[in-house]
């Protein structure tokens, strides 16, 4: 479905452009939430950047392109950690913190809609770390079992398990019982 | 490709893959106009990137430009020289490199001081300039060599076209001043009416916040106070910052935000759920996207019953209070040691229900009625003892 996506973008084609993204960019937020925290948005949209800036020079299908778009995201996340660790920032105060609590509630009403997905990714970020990303590259990302084993350094059969398990772990968390808030 | 195939499909319906896997949400979806606007620009920039490598020149100072990420961009872009950031604008204003201005400052305010009556919410990531925006980013380490950091080339399947060269240094011109200056005069090249008087303030950064309900359980009509902490990356206390209590009925799509305070100098905060007669979870949030756990609080009916002769038996009313209609009230005799069901019922509207039982001849018995557990109340019961004649 994405190929034609995939295609017309590389041809400089917005609308194929603005297709992979909206198909992507939520299933990369996430995948980066779970991967890094914070600063997530950030690597995304510099994922983003590397992207359009090379995409001419991409072969490949749209399967292709998922695993280079998780590629690129998982090295620049890994960057991002090991400055973070060495750089530190002061970050001012939100401009919205201290904002009229009138305008409050619309603001968290967009954001209890996300509580779902949200409190999912908190569980799968409390897995063990090699376990959380293969969830996370296999079931957010949606890479199959083999690139995902490649991008990692592990054979498919481990993918595989190591994902069962996980997916089996948060399956039986007690938060989870007959649902997810 | 299907992105759940093969030995996924047995999770297809776990709670945990659907959320994971659920649609986009609008915040999600929020930067379209910011990624299409990379995507224009980046066009343009191939085709001068090109002709410049046909040329023999500029190319790479270009390709660097590009390869800012966004928060060393961002932080960094000050360190630029204003051509190399004028260049980097038009792209990476998308992942936040602020405009080139006159006066480089180390200190940036990020906040709308033109016509925007509201301000939104503020995204981290996009911060895009404009005549109506100054942003300021404070960072405690301006190395100008840390500003080429140029992340490896992830994508193994791509020519990878630009690298980072260090010959496009900053010039005397417009070489950053190396100490932040915490009350920055910031002056935008374009100024906007009125002129910004930013004032900055180095709030720490809420990290985590963290829930602990007074009590898992409640009596239907109760509340429970709800307990959080905001705290920096280190640990710190953050105070005076605002916190939500968000809370969603067990079986409702819906979360309400039912109560709102500010930090104390501890970082703590009590928030008191509303009046409770059906189980919900629980959870706070604060800025920054902060979210804490949800922790669920289950409602504890309370049942009673009133034993009434009427000839040769006992009429038995059962009163609950947070039971609702149609819920099922089990009788119970106790015999031989062992509780047996004696009959059933649903309540009714008033939350209650009627049973009928022997007067014993000889020796009491002894009863109990109990009020089954439902997705809105744990179960309740009560006991009563049917005496002789």
């Amino acid at each position: 479905m994405l190929d034609d996506a995939l295609r017309r973008a590389r041809s400089g084609d917005e609308s194929g452009f603005l297709e992979l993204w909206r198909a992507l960019q939520p299933r990369l937020l996430r995948y980066l939430r779970v991967h890094n925290g914070e600063g997530f948005e950030d690597i995304a949209a510099e994922t983003w950047l590397q992207i359009v800036r090379d995409l001419p020079n991409f072969i490949g299908t749209a399967d292709g392109f998922r695993g280079w778009l998780f590629t690129i995201a998982r090295h620049r996340a890994i960057d991002a950690s090991r400055a973070r660790a060495t750089r530190p920032v002061i970050a001012l105060a939100d401009v919205n913190a201290g904002g009229p609590a009138a305008s409050a509630p619309s603001a968290e009403n967009v954001a209890m809609e996300r509580l779902s997905t949200d409190q999912a990714l908190s569980m799968v970020a409390t897995l063990p770390a090699e376990q959380a990303e293969l969830v996370a590259l296999r079931v957010i990302a949606g890479l199959d079992v083999s690139a995902v084993a490649e991008m990692v350094g592990k054979t498919p059969g481990a993918v595989r398990v190591s994902v069962h398990r996980g997916l089996r772990a948060l399956s039986r968390d007690p938060r989870i019982q007959s649902e997810v808030i | 490709m299907s992105p759940h195939d093969d030995d996924l499909g047995r999770w297809q319906d776990d709670p945990v893959f659907r959320a994971l896997t659920g649609p986009a949400s609008g915040d999600e979806l929020a930067g379209e106009a910011e990624a299409l606007a990379a995507f224009r620009a980046a066009v343009p920039l191939r085709s001068r990137r090109q002709y410049a490598g046909r040329l023999g020149i500029g190319g790479s100072a270009l390709g660097i430009a590009i390869a800012l990420s966004g928060g060393v961009a961002a932080a960094y872009s000050g360190s630029l020289p204003t051509p190399v950031q004028r260049v980097t604008y038009d792209v990476g204003s998308w992942a936040g490199v602020p405009a080139p201005q006159h006066h480089h400052h180390k200190l940036l305010v990020a906040g709308d001081h033109g016509s925007s009556p509201t301000p939104t919410a503020s995204r981290s990531t996009f911060i895009t300039p404009s005549p109506h925006t100054v942003s300021v980013i404070a960072t405690l380490t301006p190395s100008p060599a840390s500003s080429w950091h140029h992340s490896a080339a992830a994508g193994s399947k791509v020519k990878s076209r630009s690298k980072a060269s260090r010959s496009a240094s900053p010039t005397a011109s417009s070489t950053p001043t190396a100490t932040p200056t915490p009350t920055p005069a910031v002056t935008p090249t374009t100024t906007p009416t009125p002129t910004p008087t930013p004032t900055v303030t180095a709030a720490p950064l809420p990290a985590s916040i963290t829930i602990t309900l007074g009590s898992s359980r409640v009596t239907s009509g109760g509340t429970v106070s709800v307990l959080g902490h905001l705290a920096t990356s280190t640990g710190a206390p953050v105070a005076s910052t605002r916190v939500w209590l968000l809370e969603r009925i067990t079986g409702e799509d819906a979360v309400t935000q039912v109560a709102m305070g500010l930090t104390g100098a501890d970082g703590s905060i009590t928030l008191t759920s509303p009046v409770l007669s059906h189980n919900a979870r629980f959870r706070l949030a604060a800025a920054h996207r902060l979210r804490s756990a949800s922790l669920g609080v289950v409602v504890v009916p309370t049942v009673s019953a009133g034993v009434t002769a009427q000839g040769t038996s006992y009429s038995v009313r059962v009163s609950t209070s947070g039971g609702n209609a149609g819920d099922t009230v089990a009788l119970e005799q106790r015999s031989n040691g062992r509780w047996q069901q004696v009959s059933t019922a649903a309540l009714d509207g008033s939350g209650g229900a009627t049973f009928s039982v022997p007067i014993p001849p000889k020796h009491d018995v002894h009863y109990r009625v109990i009020l089954s557990r439902t997705q809105a109340h744990a179960s309740a019961q009560a006991s009563f003892v049917a005496p002789p004649e």
